[in-house]
């Protein structure tokens, strides 16, 4: 900051607090050199203010922080006269405490640090009598007197000699629970730190520093190890953290050798020794910032509760609020109290002096209370984004509309136009419709089949080694955000916890959210119920419409901090290295891939006959179909989780749409539009498949419903979208969103024709079947559904399902349910677009019939 | 590339022993080799087949016939897939459908030599993926490659349009993919293995012989692996679905069109030279003597001998590297080389007729002689050795173009095989000449027949005939429309049809073969004519009569 406005700045504090502007620069002239008689140095740079000069028996001071009531009784204590305050910049108050006092003044606390003290003089006891007076502290002695030692040695013991002999602190007595804790200077914010360290109420009193010395040197008799002294110079996160670690052992929290073991850890995963302790399960959050603020004497409170000043909240905008994670509470008397969960640095100052040029005062807090404090203050500003971001910002993308209007003009217009045609001409059009439809479904049957087979003879999955992954260094991988939407998850909520738990991920940098709808107490109740990791945050989505997973998701991205998200269901069971694989697959794939898709099976296959059904489908979906997909630079549907994506890419995409029922494959093809790419990788993620059947139809529905809302929102302006990918792609979208759900509406239709044919011969049946028609129809009904089927036998083969073989061949009869759910979810979205059929899970029942994961083959599989 | 690895039968072999390709985007496309190779073969095969049966006219009828039914799916009306028909193996006429919904294609037969030139240029390219798979470099394979190629009897195959190209290409890509499978365990080998096992045998149905030979060494090999039950029994499913099911399909078509699964079986014959051939195969019924077993298996000897003597020699270094190194895939190979003797031999055997010891039927083993030799290549492991093999390999196959060459010109049990000779030693046309066997050659009467209808005829139904003895008239007329065959409305129809043709249809085109449905109805009908019906033109074996209209 230039001198200018900073002394403008100063110049406005000094008018608020109607105290006059000090200019104190240069200091030879401003400052007389004789007050540093009345106030010792140490004092001095305590308190950051600067004793100007004596007249007419009073002390004129210079203080940037003119608020600081206990920096001034201090002073007016420790020099006996009444104070004439004047404002004056922060770094001319430190040239003026230089000038007065030269180098670092001796700090009387040193002579604590020996093993023994001669007794206080009177004018000590007459100097410290005046600074309790001033300060409102009781004034105590602590020499024995007649054999009686005032010092109750038990309860000393609540503190460390070290910490006792370093803070000059001393608990004396314990009466009614409230401890008397004697010092023998005051402390800024004395108080709470008592009660930190001896963990209870605390009554503070002042005597003078050769009592408290004696005293700390009857209670603690042999000597301490040296303390190297406080040094001015600005710590470093190191050296801050190792004093962390000091105050840590000191307060009894932890021992030295996890102490030791926490650097041993640092050493090889980075991070903040506070943090590490806290993942290591050593401290908890409380603890952190009750330690933090000891160490940095810092005031400490819970403001999960409080109620923000609105005017003071208004100050900060909301986005550096949540990147700093600091809430302002308070202005009072024109000082800004800002609540963060880190001591600030000097950036983040900067930052906040961006806004706001008021002075600040922290309040240290645990960063589980501040997050708590963000959500509850900002919940309908986040909801309002993870709801609208997308419809605001690119309203053609969201499903929010079914259909748009030029939608509606050409589908009415066609539907017309057919019931005339049809009215007209009946056999003529349904010929034509017929025609259509089975070349539409040649297509789609030839195009899948091409791409399985590409993927079926080549391994196109991003390859990543095991020796690459042992090669990641933990202290270089990045932030990893993990995105787990539950809603009436209670049953397998625990699950998700212990499936998380098994990531091998450096625990201080998973940034794990666990959205939970507010209106589901029960999840909510369940994962409260065991102790949540600390990387765990329970993320409460505020009630409102539409409820849906992507809209869960979109409000827990707004508070995600990792490099890369990814999203995990409540039953998932990741392959443990997924999250390292994914970051080494980011750093081998071009810079077009933004997202990794992993593949999704299912652990209990074997639990009934639906469950094999279902996993052969995923297994060719997942092992076959989306690496083809992949490989010919097609846009993928993503998978409904254990999609890994760059944050920043997601949300400049507008994150998911959350009025869309199939988010995933949504995301898959704007993530194409945008130019990106997706890649396979050979990581599984094992989860539950539905073993219940109308349970299954009801989710499959869903996915249909939502693979035509796909379709629809992207075919707004067809010929644009075909500019933005290119044919092929454009093919590939045609067949493989569109395809899936036209195949499935239309497949019945013929099942019935054949049927009727077969035992009728019917003649209008002939009719619709003109000769090319007909032998492409018996082309797809003869040739197409065994490939189909088979494709299934060969996806559980490569997968290594050998067990399932047999039941693959019976897919056909899965195909009649899938086509049940497909009509379901067309028709639902005519009447319920938005409406999220759930998938309820933890029906494997414990887990019957749930066998081990068998990983995808690292090479693609064998038979 | 994937290559071969020497065999080491003792240990089970690693799952992955050979690495597989990793998004290599080329390699998802046919490699510039394969393409050039398949180019240069589809070339040479179309330009000799297209001058020998559109120019020098010799046309084997079998292929023509089912070039006519793959015409009539298309533009028979109503058109049918029935059209394909229950006497050939369906993939035999399959195999056409492409060409032969290209009309100038189908009627000038130039379709025939096409697709059979497709084939041919398959099997090669799929040769030249087995020897490169032995680590064989390309050039030396390119010679045994032509060399195999250019065999008369690969090329008579190759260019006439008959099933057998289609089979042997078939046959060997199943044989290709099991040992691509056998070396890699990968799926997709397993799967291709499987699809061409079943449309091979559904092209010809003895093919089933040597795929349940390859369904033993899968189950011997993954047994040798120890892999667990499912395992096993996931692959066999695996590999034998698409034979079941293709089986299966032709048997559903043949109960629910026929009535009768199985009518496929019971009424193919499979040695016999289509309607429409002169008959002059010798049957031992006509010698008045049983075949000796001893005799057949002497003959067979001698037939694979002087045909291709490649075949004999590789037989017996493969059973010689069984019985020194217990080498599997030699044992498999002896076999599937073998088997082609033992199945000729037990159905001639079996149905004591001569004719099955044609040379067509023995050319299963040609292919599968040079993959053997593929084999001994790989087993020979030191350099000298592998070019010794390759040498005599090339050796062989080089004698085998005279030899073969001799017989074709003078083995008695042949199929027009004669007559290809001729035509390209002679560069004559050989329209009207015969071939061994007591063969005529050409389609001159049918032309000319073909062109009497169309001068004659002109609406839907107006000639009742049986398609299955005048597809060639059929065909060259480009209008089956004109015709009332036993495919349009099935053969209870037709049949009525025939009782009382008078005011049904126009005219009666019949053949004089025996097994004209027609001349059966009407056994004096060629000879005496009868009532309502005028004999009105005659060309070869066909003639027209006028059906008189009702009173």
């Amino acid at each position: 900051m230039s001198d200018r406005p900073r002394d403008s700045f100063y110049r406005r504090v000094a008018a608020h607090a109607a105290l006059p502007y000090l200019e104190l620069d240069p200091p030879e002239g401003a400052v007389d050199p004789a007050v540093a008689a009345r106030v010792p140095g140490w004092a001095a740079r305590a308190y950051a203010v600067a004793p100007v000069r004596v007249r007419e028996g009073r002390l004129l001071v210079a203080t940037s922080r003119p608020a600081d009531d206990r920096a001034l009784a201090a002073i007016r204590g420790i020099s006996g006269l009444d104070l004439d305050v004047a404002v004056a910049p922060p770094d001319a108050v430190e040239r003026a405490i230089a000038h007065v006092y030269g180098g670092p003044g001796e700090n009387p606390l040193e002579a604590l640090r020996g093993a023994a003290a001669a007794p206080a003089s009177d004018e000590e006891v007459a100097r410290v009598r005046r600074l309790a007076e001033s300060l409102g502290l009781p004034f105590v002695r602590l020499e024995p007197a007649e054999s009686v030692d005032p010092v109750n040695a038990a309860v000393a013991q609540r503190v460390s000699a070290r910490t006792a002999r370093r803070l000059g602190l001393l608990p004396v007595a314990a009466d009614g629970g409230v401890v008397t804790v004697v010092l023998a200077e005051p402390l800024p914010h004395g108080e709470r730190l008592a009660e930190e360290l001896v963990r209870a109420p605390v009554r503070l009193a002042l005597a003078p520093p050769a009592d408290v010395a004696r005293a700390i040197a009857r209670v603690f008799p042999t000597a301490p190890a040296a303390v190297p002294p406080r040094t001015a110079v600005p710590l470093t996160p190191r050296e801050r953290d190792r004093r962390l670690g000091e105050v840590l052992v000191e307060t009894g929290l932890v021992g030295r050798d996890a102490i030791a073991e926490a650097l041993r850890i640092q050493e090889r995963t980075g991070g903040r020794i506070g943090e590490v302790l806290l993942h290591a399960g050593l401290i908890s959050e409380e603890d952190l910032a009750a330690s933090l603020a000891a160490q940095l004497r810092i005031p400490l409170a819970d403001v999960s509760a409080l109620k923000p000043e609105p005017s003071a909240v208004a100050l900060l905008p909301e986005p550096l609020i949540r990147r700093l994670r600091v809430v302002p509470l308070a202005i009072h008397e024109h000082v800004l109290y800002l609540a963060a969960a880190d001591p600030l640095e000097d950036r983040d100052v900067a930052a906040i002096r961006g806004h706001t040029q008021l002075p600040i005062r922290t309040v240290l807090t645990s960063r589980r209370a501040l997050e708590t404090l963000i959500q509850r203050l900002f919940a309908d500003r986040y909801t309002q984004v993870a709801t609208a971001e997308l419809l605001n910002r690119s309203p053609e993308e969201s499903a929010y509309r079914t259909l748009s209007r030029g939608q509606k003009i050409v589908f009415g217009g066609a539907a017309v136009l057919f019931l005339l045609f049809l009215v007209r001409y009946p056999v003529s059009t349904l010929v034509a419709f017929n025609i259509g439809s089975i070349l539409f479904y040649g297509g789609f049957s030839l195009y899948k089949f091409k791409v399985i087979y590409d993927a079926l003879e080549h391994e196109l999955e991003l390859p990543v080694t095991r020796d690459e992954i042992e090669a990641l260094d933990d202290r270089d991988l990045p932030m990893y955000t993990v995105l787990v939407p539950l809603y009436r998850e209670a049953a397998v909520a625990r699950r998700i916890v212990r499936a998380l738990a098994r990531l091998d991920y450096p625990r201080a940098k998973l940034d794990v959210k666990l959205l939970v709808e507010e209106d589901d107490e029960e999840t909510r109740a369940a994962l409260e119920a065991g102790d949540l990791p600390p990387h765990l945050r329970l993320v409460v989505v505020p009630d409102s419409l539409p409820k849906t997973k992507p809209k869960a998701c979109n409000y827990g991205l707004i508070h995600a901090e990792g490099k890369y998200v990814v999203i995990y269901d409540a039953e998932d069971r990741p392959e443990p290295d997924q999250l390292k694989k994914a970051v080494v697959a980011f750093a081998k794939a071009g810079e077009r891939v933004v997202c990794i898709q992993c593949k999704l099976n299912y652990y209990n296959r074997n639990q009934n006959l639906l469950t094999r059904w279902f996993t052969s489908e995923y297994s060719s979906w997942f092992d076959l179909l989306m690496p083809g997909l992949d490989a010919a630079d097609s846009p993928i549907p993503l998978g409904g989780t254990s999609n890994h994506i760059l944050r920043e890419k997601l949300v400049e995409l507008g994150a998911w749409d959350p009025f869309n029922v199939t988010e995933d494959a949504d995301l898959g093809i704007r993530l194409h539009k945008a130019g990106y790419k997706t890649a396979i990788i050979d990581s599984t993620t094992f989860e539950e498949a539905n073993s219940d059947l109308y349970n299954w139809i009801r989710q499959r529905s869903r996915w249909v419903k939502g693979y035509i809302q796909t379709w629809l929102v992207h075919m707004r302006h067809p010929l644009r979208l075909y500019r933005q990918i290119g044919f092929r792609s454009f093919v590939s979208f045609q067949f493989v969103v569109g395809g899936t759900f036209f195949a499935f509406l239309l497949n019945p239709v013929y099942w019935v024709l054949t049927t009727l044919w077969l035992l009728t011969h019917a003649g209008v049946i002939r009719e619709l079947f003109p000769s090319f028609v007909y032998y492409a129809a018996a082309l797809g009904l003869y040739v197409g559904n065994f490939v189909f089927t088979y494709v299934n036998v060969v996806g559980t083969i490569r997968r290594g399902y050998h067990d399932l073989v047999k039941w693959a061949l019976l897919s056909p009869i899965y195909w009649g349910l899938m086509s049940i759910g497909a009509w379901k979810g067309f028709l639902q979205l005519i009447y319920r677009p938005f409406y999220w059929e759930k998938t309820v899970h933890g029906l494997d029942h414990g887990e019957p019939g749930t066998v081990e994961p068998v990983p995808a083959p690292a090479r693609g599989g064998a038979a | 590339m994937t290559v071969l690895a020497p065999p080491r039968e003792r240990a089970p072999r690693a799952r992955h022993a050979l690495p597989r390709r990793r998004r290599e985007r080329r390699a998802l496309a046919p490699s510039r080799e394969t393409l050039l190779l398949f180019g240069v073969a589809f070339a040479v095969y179309a330009v000799v087949g297209l001058r020998v049966v559109l120019q020098q006219h010799v046309v084997v009828f079998d292929a023509l016939a089912r070039l006519a039914h793959a015409y009539f799916v298309w533009f028979n009306e109503p058109p049918k897939l029935a059209a394909v028909g229950f006497v050939w193996p369906p993939v035999s006429t399959l195999v056409f459908l492409p060409l032969a919904a290209v009309k100038p294609l189908a009627t000038s037969l130039a379709a025939m030599p096409l697709t059979s030139a497709a084939f041919g240029a398959l099997l090669l390219v799929l040769l030249n993926r087995i020897l490169a798979l032995a680590a064989m470099a390309p050039w030396p394979r390119y010679a045994l490659v032509a060399a195999f190629g250019l065999n008369p009897m690969i090329l008579f195959y190759a260019t006439n349009g008959m099933a057998e190209i289609v089979y042997l290409a078939l046959l060997v890509a199943a044989v290709y993919f099991v040992l691509q499978w056998y070396l890699t365990r990968t799926t997709g080998a397993l799967v291709l293995a499987a699809v061409s096992s079943s449309l091979g045998i559904l092209a010809r149905y003895e093919v089933l012989a040597w795929v349940a030979v390859l369904t033993v060494v899968l189950a011997a090999a993954l047994i040798r692996q120890h892999v667990s039950r499912n395992h096993l029994q996931a692959a066999l499913l695996a590999f034998l679905a698409p034979v079941t099911y293709g089986v299966g399909l032709w048997m559903f078509f043949n109960w629910l069109i026929l009535g009768d699964a199985l009518f496929f079986l019971r009424h193919q014959v499979p040695g016999a030279a289509a309607p429409g051939v002169a008959g002059g195969v010798v049957e031992p019924a006509a010698r008045g003597e049983p075949l000796a077993a001893g005799d057949v298996a002497l003959r067979l000897l001698d037939l694979n001998w002087t045909l291709f003597p490649l075949t004999v020699v590789v037989f017996a270094a493969l059973a010689a590297l069984v019985a020194v190194r217990r080498d599997l895939m030699a044992l498999t190979l002896a076999i599937l080389i073998g088997l082609n003797a033992v199945v000729t031999a037990a159905i001639v055997w079996g149905s004591q007729a001569e004719t099955y010891l044609q040379l067509r039927y023995n050319m299963r083993a040609m292919p599968l002689a040079l993959v053997g030799a593929a084999w001994l290549y790989v087993a020979a492991r030191r350099p000298r050795a592998r070019q010794a093999v390759w040498a005599a390999t090339l050796a062989l196959l080089l004698v085998a173009i005279p030899t073969a060459w001799r017989t074709m010109q003078s083995y008695p049990l042949q199929y027009l095989e004669q007559a290809f000779v001729r035509a390209l030693a002679t560069g004559d046309e050989q329209e009207g000449t015969r071939s061994a066997g007591g063969y005529h050659v050409g389609i001159g009467a049918e032309r000319r027949m073909a062109e009497e209808v169309l001068r004659r005829v002109d609406g839907r139904d107006r000639i009742l005939t049986d398609d299955a003895q005048t597809f060639g008239v059929m065909l060259l007329t480009g209008r089956p429309d004109l015709f009332l065959d036993r495919i349009d409305r099935g053969d209870a129809f037709w049949y009525r049809t025939l009782d009382a043709p008078w005011g049904a249809v126009d005219y009666l085109l019949v053949s004089d073969r025996r097994d004209d449905q027609i001349r059966l109805r009407y056994p004096r009908l060629l000879r005496d004519g009868a009532p309502g019906l005028t004999r009105v033109h005659r060309e070869g074996s066909y003639v027209l009569f006028r059906v008189s209209r009702p009173r």
